[in-house]
């Protein structure tokens, strides 16, 4: 698994395309993809792109609701970027990490399905321990 | 942020068989409510349970989860699922995931 940190931007000096808190609960997948549909819309992103798009942002917020919540009111946060020729999506969750179980546990098969289907993926844990950023990147070019 | 799209789901029992129709996005959020319709027709003793999915606009991978342990479940008490018609992303989900290897889908002919 690619894992670990990103070389590439995470917005520093550039505002986000998309800045969203999301409360934690069984609504807050349908809220990521609405959210992230709507920035595909409004930016003009190619129809093909939002497949994988809507299925990845719903499985790193499912995940995240999913893990038993050492705060359960921390609020996750999603920002998306988009590149010349990527959009970058993350998940910052400031209740706790990412889990990574069998494919049949909970969670289990959205690290899966980045591994599949994302260009690159990482999870990355924030200073002090203060939580998690799992992110992924599309490329906006078709590929087949 | 309006509340998740609900999953619309219609249910026939006839005979031995139940036939559930599901229409809409299949997630964390709408999971509950076909697992609820679920129990709710076996509780009428069916041997057969079809699901028809070719109305299912989303799904990710907590309907996977869903599906696969209702066919555990099916396996344990005796009856026999079908999962009916998967299209486009939602057949791709099955597919990716290896998972149509396993489950009992019927695909939708053409």
């Amino acid at each position: 698994m690619r894992t670990g940190h990103s070389t590439v931007e995470r917005g520093a000096g550039r505002a986000a395309d998309l800045e969203l808190q999301i409360p934690r609960g069984e609504g807050a997948p349908a809220d990521a993809r609405l959210a992230v549909e709507e920035l595909r819309e409004r930016r003009h992103l190619p129809d093909s792109l939002s497949p994988d798009l809507q299925l990845l942002v719903s499985e790193i917020v499912t995940n995240a609701v999913l893990q038993p919540a050492q705060r359960a009111a921390a609020p996750l946060v999603l920002t998306a970027y988009v590149g010349e020729d990527r959009v970058r999506v993350a998940l910052v969750d400031s209740g706790h990490g990412f889990g990574r179980g069998s494919k049949r546990e909970a969670g289990g098969y959205g690290p899966f399905l980045l591994e599949r289907l994302a260009s690159r993926w990482g999870v990355d844990q924030l200073e002090q321990n203060t939580g998690t950023r799992v992110w992924f990147e599309l490329p906006l070019a078709t590929v087949s | 942020m309006d509340s998740p799209a609900p999953l619309e789901i219609h249910t026939k029992v006839e005979a031995d068989k139940a036939e559930l129709t599901v229409a809409g996005e299949l997630d964390l959020g709408t999971a509950t409510q076909l697992e609820c319709a679920v129990q709710a027709a076996l509780s009428r003793g069916p041997r057969e349970l079809v699901i028809d999915l070719s109305k299912l606009t989303f799904m990710d991978s907590t309907g996977l989860r869903l599906f696969i342990a209702m066919y555990d479940e099916a396996a344990e008490n005796g009856w026999t699922l079908q999962l009916l018609h998967p299209r486009g992303e939602t057949l791709r989900i099955f597919e990716i995931s290896g998972t149509d290897e396993h489950l009992p889908l019927v695909k939708a002919p053409g």
